[in-house]
């Protein structure tokens, strides 16, 4: 009612959003990441999402992080170097707004795996390989 | 004639309908106890960070190091060469 939660997902979302970045993963061979949580008063969404970005170190180059702030009501969707050769501004871009459309009618496990599926997909069908 | 106490009659005319009020009242709001977490918009989100598939996820590396998957062979190297670590980074924001 007073929307005071202690966890954003239940155990079923969670396990689901968990497989969904795994599979995506291994299909595309970049590092897909969710952050869901609040940023600090003292820093804007995307300086936030792109320092937890440096968080992966070695590996940021290849991660691909969502990051959902529902407070400020901001999805930042951060690619690292080597990501962002395959997700353009563009694709990026179109997956935000796939997420946020669902994020308005309160579906935010929802929104963040088709924003992913559509992120995957992208990759997949533009791999030389298929 | 059967006298009915003081007592009584407000047993029937107030404590009746207000135990029915009460009872309607909590059948309304009973479903949403047991249902799960869930963002509304608009109202306060206060609910702990959660990053899934983040830095300190132990089993990550093993996947990310591998060499058979060759999505990004072509980008890689002259990427990863030229700029650090999280150096350049691309995506897009939104708002809702």
């Amino acid at each position: 009612m007073n929307g005071n939660l202690s966890r954003a997902f239940t155990d079923q979302q969670e396990y689901e959003l968990g497989r969904l970045v795994d599979r995506a993963r291994e299909e595309t061979g970049l590092t897909f990441s969710v952050f869901v949580g609040t940023t600090p008063d003292d820093a804007k969404p995307r300086e936030e999402a792109t320092r937890l970005l440096g968080e992966f170190g070695d590996e940021a180059p290849r991660v691909v992080l969502v990051y959902v702030d529902p407070n400020a009501r901001a999805l930042e969707i951060v690619t690292g170097s080597v990501a962002s050769g395959w997700l353009d501004e563009r694709t990026c871009g179109f997956a935000a707004v796939t997420m946020t459309s669902s994020f308005a009618l309160g579906d935010l496990p929802g929104g963040i795996q088709r924003g992913i599926e559509q992120l995957v997909g992208h990759i997949t069908n533009f791999r030389p390989e298929h | 004639m059967e006298t009915v106490s003081t007592l009584q009659t407000l047993g029937l005319f107030v404590g009746v309908p207000a135990a029915a009020f009460v009872i309607i009242a909590v059948l309304c709001v009973a479903p949403s106890w047991g249902r799960d977490p869930r963002y509304r918009p608009g109202l306060t989100w206060t609910a702990d960070p959660t990053w899934i598939g983040g830095p300190e996820d132990a089993e990550r590396p093993a996947v990310a190091a591998d060499p058979s998957r060759p999505a990004l062979s072509g980008v890689g190297a002259e990427a990863e060469a030229e700029e650090p670590a999280a150096s350049r980074t691309g995506g897009a924001s939104a708002s809702w």
